[in-house]
């Protein structure tokens, strides 16, 4: 079963990350929403329309593509945006040289498709979904196969969409992309949500953050505040003082430390990075918590 | 209109399109070819010529018998084969170019995207044997005049005999158009189990040999001597032969009339199944 039980409130205006690693069922996900294949049972709602029930006119305000999008390689991007814009019903002919600039193409428009890299061909999608005026683009992994200044460029471009209040759900394996551009977030393994809401949900619900601290004797610090109780110290293995705390707790520390006669070089704040919660969710199995959003 | 005007764009830049249509026209060529260099000769004592030398015998009064003579060696193969180069790739290729899912999540429907280019394959077909056609009058006229044709006297098969002397110029012209036009039936049908195919099988290479393969099956049974008459006039082999009911002093419209029903009976069945099969179809690639 490539999904179970997905359930997924996108919020209006936000930049929705879909993270999972290959083969959880991302892909699958935005197929359905997409209409481009059927559940075996249950619905897929945009816009509260269900593209099985609605056909096409459930994705009115929506575009996207799965996987590398795809386009005739005998036709130039230019052509093949017109051929969008006309299965699209026309509006969006005069669009085209706007999306093309958008996406900067314009100088390759008119050449033909086939001789486009993998990153023209990225940017050629975003622009054939542009073209629909969308309120809710569906991105999947849109800086695959992208060199480095290629993914520099497409998060780029979609962090300046996002700024124009488009809601994009983008669905990405990549840790840094999600953490990077995303408001919100909901990680998926083996078919199931295992978590959706904010950044700092996710790390307040697993583990959350922490302070660490470099002092001049650790083991007279943890002594100092043992009987301190809105905060739990313990030495780390490099010897450092971690302080499990909001900030008020963490002050308290600091003055403890003081009075005892413990020198602080340097604190800094220890949150757990997405990719250690990313591991604990999709690889530590159904123990995981979900947050709702 | 838009998306069937789109799969004609497509077509138009796709080089197979190109080598079926230079193909189309370079079938005459080849058989002017050929009877330049072995013309064809009188029997001896009045014996009963076969159809097709009756054919090559008028091409020495007169070039315009060119597309007949074409079409009468490549009907069953050649242009099925020509045909099936779009029929057999049309939806296939949407596969392969994986452009499936693309067009497919913009604001036309699977129905209207597959009529597109059902319509858009019998636009080839016809241009296929428009080009056919033309190319052969021209080059046969070129070749050994545009004069009146003389098929005379002599049984042509299957109970047709030809016993008109001479066929004008404008006659032979018209004609050629009324046989391409019945030939054009079971090429549309056999093209519609090409295109059906192509629709299931998302395999380009496999919808031609397929297509071809049913064509062939049609003849093998066809051919088979037990096999009645009452059956083989039902067979699409018998329509694509039909066309030379339109070259006997009469022309047998009601043997004509039955290839053309005939053949809309194969070509529905596909083209229902296709759609069917399009709709439903999940598009993983």
């Amino acid at each position: 079963m490539a999904l179970d039980g997905i359930d997924l409130t996108v919020p209006t205006g936000s930049v929705y990350g879909f993270l999972g690693p290959n083969g959880a069922g991302k892909t699958t996900s935005l197929r359905i929403m997409l209409g481009l294949i059927r559940p075996t049972s249950g619905n897929a709602q945009l816009f509260g329309r269900d593209p099985q029930r609605a056909g096409i006119a459930a994705l009115d305000g929506v575009a996207g593509f799965v996987e590398n999008p795809a386009f005739y390689p005998y036709l130039s991007g230019r052509r093949n945006l017109h051929l969008l814009a006309d299965l699209d019903g026309g509006d969006g002919h005069d669009r085209v040289d706007d999306v093309l600039e958008i996406v900067d193409l314009t100088g390759r428009g008119n050449d033909r498709v086939g001789g486009y890299s993998q990153g023209m061909r990225q940017r050629l999608g975003l622009a054939g979904a542009l073209l629909r005026r969308p309120r809710l683009l569906l991105l999947d992994e849109p800086t695959n196969g992208l060199d480095p200044a290629g993914m520099r460029d497409m998060r780029s471009l979609i962090a300046e969409l996002a700024a124009t209040g488009l809601t994009v759900l983008l669905s990405s394996h990549l840790m840094v992309e999600v953490e990077q551009l995303c408001t919100e977030l909901a990680v998926i393994a083996q078919g199931r949500i295992r978590f959706a809401g904010t950044l700092p949900q996710l790390r307040d619900g697993h583990g959350g953050s922490g302070y660490r601290l470099r002092v001049t004797d650790p083991v007279l610090a943890l002594s100092a505040c043992a009987d301190l109780r809105d905060a739990r110290v313990s030495i780390g293995d490099s010897g450092d003082l971690l302080v499990d705390a909001d900030a008020d707790g963490a002050a308290r520390v600091t003055v403890c430390l003081g009075r005892a006669g413990v020198g602080i070089y340097a604190m800094s704040l220890d949150s757990p990075s997405l990719e250690s919660l990313f591991f604990d969710l999709t690889e530590g199995g159904n123990s995981a918590q979900a947050v709702a959003a | 209109m838009t998306a069937y005007a789109w799969e004609l764009r497509k077509l138009v830049a796709q080089r197979r399109t190109l080598i079926g249509l230079v193909a189309a026209a370079l079938i005459p060529a080849a058989f002017a070819v050929g009877l330049a260099v072995n013309p064809a000769k009188p029997t001896q004592g009045g014996a009963q010529l076969d159809p097709e030398n009756v054919l090559a015998l008028a091409y020495n009064s007169s070039g315009l018998i060119l597309p007949f003579i074409a079409l009468f060696f490549s009907s069953l193969v050649l242009l099925p084969l020509l045909a099936g180069l779009v029929a057999g790739d049309i939806v296939a290729a949407e596969d392969a170019n994986q452009t499936l899912k693309t067009v497919l999540t913009r604001s036309t429907s699977r129905l209207r995207l597959l009529a597109a280019k059902a319509g858009a394959t019998a636009t080839y077909v016809l241009t296929l044997l428009v080009i056919f056609g033309t190319s052969g009058v021209v080059i046969g006229a070129v070749a050994a005049g545009a004069h009146p044709v003389t098929l005379g006297g002599v049984p042509l098969g299957a109970g047709l005999v030809l016993t008109a002397p001479t066929i004008g110029v404008t006659d032979i012209l018209g004609r050629l158009g009324l046989v391409l036009l019945v030939y054009a039936g079971p090429l549309l049908a056999v093209s519609a189990w090409g295109f059906l195919l192509s629709a299931v099988t998302r395999n380009s290479a496999a919808s031609i040999v397929g297509m071809l393969v049913f064509s062939f099956a049609n003849q093998i049974i066809g051919f088979l001597p037990s096999i009645p008459e009452s059956v083989t006039k039902w067979l699409l082999t018998d329509q694509f032969t039909a066309w030379q009911a339109a070259l006997g002093t009469q022309i047998d419209f009601s043997a004509l009339w039955r290839a053309v029903g005939v053949s809309v009976l194969y070509a529905l069945p596909p083209l229902v199944v296709s759609a069917w099969w399009f709709v439903r179809r999940d598009v993983l690639v």
